[in-house]
C-alpha cells in the first residue's frame, strides 16, 4: 500500500479520529484531480477542444455585423464576445454536471453505499468532488481568457480579475440549484446524466451565450432570465469588456441576483435531494443502476 | 421468421449455412437498428438536441453580416449557409462515432470475441455496422433539415440540384464510412478511441468550414491546407455551391473538388486493411475478449 492509498484510508476508516473536514474535502479533491489527470491523452483533446471551439468562433467573428452586440451595450467585437460565452459555459456546464457525475459515478461503481455510511458521509465527497470540477472548469475559463489576452483583444486589471472571480463564485453558486436538481433525479432515475444535458444545451440556446438575448423572440425571451447564466453572463461582459471594479453597479446587481438564487435555490434543492435521497433509500434501490 | 431466430442463424456455427452475405450484412444492421431505437430516452434527448441546436443557429445567422457572406461566394442566407454544414457535421459524427460506439460496447461487453468466432467474417459484420450507421446519421441528418425547414430553411433544389447533392452526400459518407472502419479497427486493439472521434468531429468543426465560409482561411495558408486535407472539406464545399448557389458539379471549381473527394477513397481499403492488421495483432496478444 501506497502512502497517498495510507493516507486515503486515514480519512474515510471507521477508526475515531480528529481529522478537519476541510482537509477531508481537499484530500476527496486531490483524489478526484489525481483520477483525472491519469486520462493524459483525453485531459489533452478536452483543452484541444476549447481552443478548436474558440478559433472556430474567430473566423466566424469575420462575417458578423456587430449591430446588434452594440445595441445591447456590447463592444463591437463579437470575437470577445462569444469567448467570454465559450468559457462561461464551459465553466458552467463542467461546474453543474460535476454534481451530477459525482452522484452518478458513485452509483454505477456500486460505491454510493459505501459512501454514505463511512464516519465522513457523503457531504465531503461532494464537495471535494465539486470543488474539483470548478477548478478544472476554471483552467478552461482562464485558457479562453488568456487567449483573448495573448492576442490584445482585452486587458485586465487588478480590480477587474476580482470583479471577475466574484461573478464566476456567483454563477457558480447560482447554478448550483440546477446541479443538485440533476444529481436528485439521477439517484431517481438511474438514467446517466440526461437532466444536466438538457440544462446544458438550454444554458447554451437561452443564456445568450453566443449571441445577445435581445435576439431570441420576445416570447421566449421570458425563459432566458430564469436562467442564472443569463444574468451573469451579462455582467461579467461587461465587467472584461469596460473593466469594471467589484463596485460598479452592474457587478453588484449581478453578484446580488447570483446570491439570490444561491440563497434560495440552494436550501430548496437540498430539501428535494434529501427527500429523493430518502424515498430511493426506503425502497431500496440506492445502489441500483 | 422472428428477428432473434433469424440472428441466431446468422450467427450460429454452422457450416453449411447459406445466406448471401447482402442478407447477412442487411439483418446486422437491422438487429442493431432494433435494439438502438429501444432507448426511447435517448431518442427522445437527440430530437430535443436537434431542435435546440438548429433554433441556435437561427439566432446565430441573425449576427452574420449578408454582404460579407455574398462577397465569398455563398448567397446571403447564412441560416442556408450554416444548417447545410451542420447538418453534414452531425451526419459525419453519428456515422463514424456509431460505428465506433457499438465496437466498443462490444469489446467491453466481452461479446466481440464471440462475434469475430462465428462463420459471418468481420468484414462483413463491420459492413453490417456501417449499414446501420449510415441509416441512423441519414435519419438525423433529415431530422436537421427538416427541423430547419420548418423555421425558415427552405432549400429550393432543381431535380438536377438534388441529384448532384445526394450523389456528393453518397460519396462523403462512403469515404468517412471507411474512415469508421478504420477507428474501429484501432479501437479493436487499442479500446478506447473516443478521443480520435472527438478529435475527428473538433478538426471537422473546425477546418471543414461548418460555420463561417472556408476562404476566410486563405489569411491564414497552413490553416487552409489542412482543411484541403480533410474530404468534408471537400463535400461541404461541393454541396454548398451545388445546393445554394446553384452551380454545377462539372464547373471547374467544383470538378476540382469533387475529384480531390473521389481521391479520398483509398481511406476505405485501407480501413479494411487497419481492421485485419489490429484484429489479427489482438489474436495475437489474446486482446480480443480483454478490456
Amino acid at each position: 500500500m501506497d502512502e497517498a492509498m495510507k493516507e486515503l484510508m486515514t480519512v474515510f476508516s471507521g477508526e475515531p479520529r480528529k481529522i478537519n473536514i476541510l482537509y477531508r474535502i481537499l484530500i476527496r479533491t486531490v483524489a478526484r484531480a489525481k483520477i483525472r489527470f491519469s486520462y493524459k491523452l483525453w485531459l489533452f483533446f478536452d483543452f484541444l477542444r476549447t481552443i478548436i471551439m474558440v478559433v472556430t468562433y474567430y473566423f466566424f467573428s469575420f462575417i458578423v455585423t456587430p449591430r446588434h452586440l452594440i445595441a445591447s451595450g456590447y463592444i463591437s467585437d463579437y470575437f470577445v464576445f462569444a469567448a467570454i460565452g465559450l468559457a462561461l459555459g464551459a465553466f458552467t456546464s463542467l461546474s453543474l454536471r460535476g454534481f451530477a457525475i459525482t452522484v452518478f459515478f458513485e452509483q454505477i461503481t456500486g460505491t454510493i453505499e459505501c459512501a454514505f455510511v463511512t464516519p465522513s458521509g457523503i457531504l465531503p465527497i461532494l464537495i471535494g468532488d465539486i470543488l474539483f470540477y470548478i477548478l478544472y472548469a476554471s483552467t478552461h475559463c482562464v485558457l479562453v481568457l488568456g487567449i483573448l489576452v495573448m492576442m490584445g483583444k482585452i486587458t485586465f486589471t487588478v480590480w477587474t480579475i476580482l470583479s471577475v472571480i466574484l461573478l464566476v463564485l456567483g454563477l457558480f453558486l447560482g447554478n448550483l440549484p440546477l446541479g443538485i436538481i440533476s444529481a436528485a433525479l439521477i439517484l431517481k432515475y438511474k438514467q446517466g446524466d440526461p437532466i444536466s444535458l438538457i440544462l446544458t444545451w438550454l444554458n447554451y440556446f437561452l443564456s445568450g451565450v453566443f449571441y445577445p438575448i435581445s435576439l431570441i423572440p420576445e416570447s421566449i425571451r421570458m425563459l432566458s432570465y430564469v436562467f442564472p447564466l443569463t444574468w451573469t453572463l451579462h455582467g461579467i461582459r461587461l465587467a472584461i469588456m469596460y473593466q469594471l471594479p467589484p463596485w460598479h453597479s452592474d457587478v453588484i446587481i449581478t453578484l446580488g441576483i447570483s446570491f439570490a438564487y444561491a440563497l434560495i435555490g440552494i436550501p430548496l434543492t437540498y430539501m428535494f435531494f434529501m427527500w429523493i435521497f430518502n424515498k430511493v433509500r426506503k425502497e431500496g434501490t440506492l445502489v441500483h443502476y | 421468421m422472428r428477428h432473434d431466430e433469424f440472428a441466431f442463424v446468422i450467427y450460429r456455427n454452422k457450416v453449411d449455412t447459406k445466406i448471401s452475405k447482402l442478407h447477412r450484412m442487411a439483418y446486422i444492421a437491422w438487429i442493431r437498428l432494433k435494439i438502438f431505437t429501444g432507448y426511447r430516452l435517448r431518442f427522445a434527448l437527440d430530437i430535443l438536441g436537434i431542435c435546440i441546436s438548429v433554433l441556435q443557429y437561427l439566432l446565430l445567422s441573425l449576427l452574420a453580416n449578408p454582404q460579407d457572406l455574398a462577397r465569398l461566394g455563398y448567397g446571403t442566407d447564412y441560416f442556408a449557409f450554416v444548417v447545410w454544414g451542420v447538418a453534414l457535421a452531425r451526419y459525419v459524427w453519428d456515422l463514424v462515432g456509431m460505428m465506433v460506439h457499438w465496437v466498443w460496447h462490444e469489446i467491453s461487453s466481452g461479446t466481440f470475441g464471440v462475434i469475430v468466432s462465428t462463420t459471418t467474417s468481420i468484414k462483413l459484420w463491420l459492413m453490417g455496422q456501417a449499414l446501420f450507421s449510415t441509416v441512423w446519421a441519414s435519419i438525423w441528418f433529415m431530422g436537421v433539415i427538416l427541423v430547419a425547414s420548418l423555421v425558415g430553411f427552405h432549400p429550393s433544389l432543381s431535380i438536377f440540384q438534388l441529384i448532384q447533392t445526394v450523389f456528393v452526400i453518397l460519396v462523403m459518407i462512403i469515404i468517412h464510412a471507411g474512415i469508421g472502419i478504420m477507428f474501429t479497427g484501432i479501437s479493436i486493439y487499442h479500446k478506447q478511441v473516443d478521443v480520435l472521434v472527438f478529435l475527428l468531429a473538433g478538426i471537422i468543426e473546425m477546418f471543414g468550414g461548418v460555420i463561417y465560409p472556408l476562404s476566410l482561411l486563405w489569411n491564414i495558408p497552413v490553416l487552409y491546407y489542412v482543411a484541403l486535407a480533410l474530404p468534408f472539406t471537400h463535400g461541404l464545399e461541393i454541396i454548398r455551391k451545388v445546393a445554394i448557389s446553384g452551380y454545377s458539379i462539372l464547373t471547374p471549381p467544383l470538378l476540382t473538388h469533387f475529384i480531390v473527394l473521389l481521391s479520398f477513397v483509398w481511406i476505405i481499403p485501407l480501413g479494411f486493411k487497419t481492421v485485419d492488421y489490429y484484429l489479427a495483432k489482438a489474436r495475437r496478444t489474446g486482446d480480443v475478449f480483454s478490456y
